[in-house]
């Protein structure tokens, strides 16, 4: 514990201040007791990043997925774990390196928190029982310590889980175990299954045990007698209780903090939900938006060319969809001309037909799947394309 | 505790050894150590002290002992408190805390009041008291509370897995229910040998 010498020790009149201030029921920065911080939830480029601001207190989530084997015990369960990143810019308490105790242990109740509750489900992740599993691995990396990591770590993880995607993958092969991930690219990444959101609420005890402020900063945090994380979901459940040592309280008062908790995980899950919701729509909007809006009238031109090159009534019926989502998802002529160029094998015009006539009826939302479902067909062909126009297609995606 | 079993050494108060270690000058340093031996639980352990959850562990026992032990009578000076799981059968935490406590009794240094723990869990809608590692192990709810006994406040509290809130005000009840009793019975040892001790000084 070489950091502690380092750790900023508050002044006798800094204690004396805030410890009558919070008898009279103020807290130094203007809040109520039980108030938290100003909470804002931001999101990287990638899927499964994200970055908390609580307060003054930052946290940056990120999440990963791998392939792996699973425990001896576990053969049809995915695993989930939580690395923190104690980072010295953070607090200069903070060694680098080796984690110290609060390290490991904030690691460690958020793990208890995500995973004993059951929050994220783990039997979704396995692909081969016994062979292949996902392995989540969750990376808390600590910006700037406020006050109060443990609420902002947690808040981090679990916004990072809700809009990670992992790529999908199919079991195939002559023997049925050989397993193929699928690029990004090529089939749509699925989401995680999450039954409920665990949100930790902690509470700093000051005195005797008898003032109790949620969310303590940092300078409340270095005065305060103890401490107690009590992670609570929205129906109420107790997920889990980390009280580790420090001022003795009385169970009454144990339990009326349970009780604010569970009002106070409402709050916060309802501003997870809301930021996590409008992520994801604005991403899915972005999708669309890459491609531009079309002009019904052009569809002639391909129209005659699609007909000239296919045969059979299926694609004369569907191929005002088909080319109309060819439109959006070109939009430069002299791609879409190759486009049509590539609708040689009948074999995947016939697939991709079926494909767009599952979804030409869902409108804009599913044009983005349309798009999707028409790029399938065009990098298969791309594997059989020559070289030079490969490289064009997969320039112009991005 | 049942089959787990525990061993506690305490040293102290002693000259602090580590000068960087000191944060208050006006109050002793409380230090803990918690191990568990390599041929402790069914598979042999690779790594007995070091790992998260044992650091974890020790962390939790010097934040509840230095909740109870009056370290402003003993400024400038440092207690190492030693514990050693040497057989695990479930509830090694509180086991340890136990231990600890009549340590520190035993030691004579000066506390506020007994620390006793307890673990509690809830399977097939029943509460039980003091699970042991297979009962720990079904996945149930796993409720661990130290209290100071006298004075009925709650020091230690930590859960794992979903408990609606009131039957986890049940365990927790049971819990604390449990830990008085072992107070109790702390006590009656605690006197039967100071008496010994006494006959024996003479």
């Amino acid at each position: 514990m070489a950091m502690e010498h380092l750790r900023w020790r508050p002044t006798v009149n800094e204690r004396d201040f805030i410890e009558s201030a919070l008898q009279s029921d103020l807290r130094v920065d203007g809040r109520r007791s039980f108030d938290f911080r100003r909470l804002k939830i931001a999101f990287g480029r990638e899927d499964g990043s994200s970055e908390v601001q609580l307060g003054e207190t930052r946290v940056m989530g990120y999440v990963t997925a791998q392939l792996v084997q699973p425990y001896r015990d576990r053969p049809n369960e995915g695993t989930l774990a939580i690395f923190t990143e104690f980072s010295p810019m953070a607090d200069p308490a903070f060694d680098p390196g080796r984690p110290g105790e609060s390290a490991i242990e904030l690691g460690r109740v958020i793990d208890r928190g995500l995973r004993e509750s059951r929050a994220v489900d783990m039997e979704s992740l396995c692909v081969i029982a016994g062979k292949h599993v996902w392995s989540m691995r969750v990376d808390l990396h600590i910006l700037d310590n406020g006050g109060n990591l443990i609420d902002a770590a947690n808040i981090a993880a679990l916004a990072a889980l809700s809009t990670f995607r992992r790529p999908e993958c199919t079991v195939g092969g002559e023997d049925g175990q050989q397993v193929t991930v699928h690029d990004p690219e090529v089939r749509d990444p699925l989401p995680l299954t999450i039954h409920h959101l665990p949100i930790a609420v902690t509470f700093a005890y000051f005195g005797e045990g008898n003032v109790v402020v949620v969310d303590p900063t940092y300078k409340e945090e270095a005065i305060m007698g103890g401490r107690m994380t009590a992670t609570i979901n929205l129906n109420g459940d107790v997920c889990a209780i980390q009280k580790p040592g420090g001022e003795g309280v009385m169970s009454s008062v144990i339990m009326q903090c349970l009780r604010i908790a569970s009002v106070k995980a409402a709050d916060i899950t309802s501003k997870i939900k809301n930021a996590v919701d409008s992520y994801t729509a604005e991403k899915a909007l972005k999708k669309v938006k890459r491609l531009p809006a079309s002009v019904p009238q052009k569809i002639n031109v391909p129209d005659v060319t699609m007909e000239d090159k296919g045969d059979g009534e299926l694609e004369r019926q569907t191929v005002k969809t088909l080319s109309y989502v060819q439109q959006i998802s070109k939009g430069d002529p002299a791609t879409m001309v190759e486009a049509n160029n590539h609708e040689d094998a009948k074999l995947m015009l016939t697939e991709s037909n079926t494909e767009v006539k599952s979804t030409s009826g869902s409108g804009a939302a599913g044009e983005s799947d349309e798009a999707q479902e028409v790029r399938s067909p065009k990098s298969l062909k791309g594997a059989v394309k020559p070289k030079h126009k490969r490289k064009k297609k997969k320039s112009d995606r991005s | 505790m049942g089959n787990t079993r525990v061993i506690a050494a305490v040293y102290g108060p002693r000259e602090v050894q580590n000068k960087g270690q000191q944060v208050n000058s006006s109050e002793a340093l409380v230090r803990c150590e918690y191990r568990m031996a390599e041929f402790s639980t069914g598979d042999r352990r690779r790594k007995p002290k070091g790992d998260r959850r044992s650091t974890e562990i020790s962390l939790v026992i010097r934040q509840t002992m230095e909740a109870s032990i009056l370290t402003n009578l003993m400024p400038r000076s440092q207690i190492d408190i030693f514990v050693q799981v040497l057989q695990a059968d479930g509830g090694t935490r509180s086991a340890c805390i136990n231990a600890a406590t009549l340590a520190l009794a035993d030691a004579g240094i000066p506390m506020r009041d007994i620390v006793t723990s307890c673990s509690a869990g809830y399977l097939c809608s029943t509460p039980l008291l003091d699970l042991n590692y297979i009962e720990d192990s079904a996945g149930g709810a796993d409720v661990t509370v130290g209290v100071l006994a006298k004075m009925d406040k709650v020091t230690l509290l930590q859960m794992d897995a979903k408990l609606p809130m009131d039957t986890f005000e049940n365990v927790m009840g049971l819990a604390i229910e449990g830990c008085k009793a072992i107070a109790n019975y702390i006590r009656e040892v605690l006197l039967v040998n100071t008496k010994q001790l006494e006959c024996q000084r003479g």
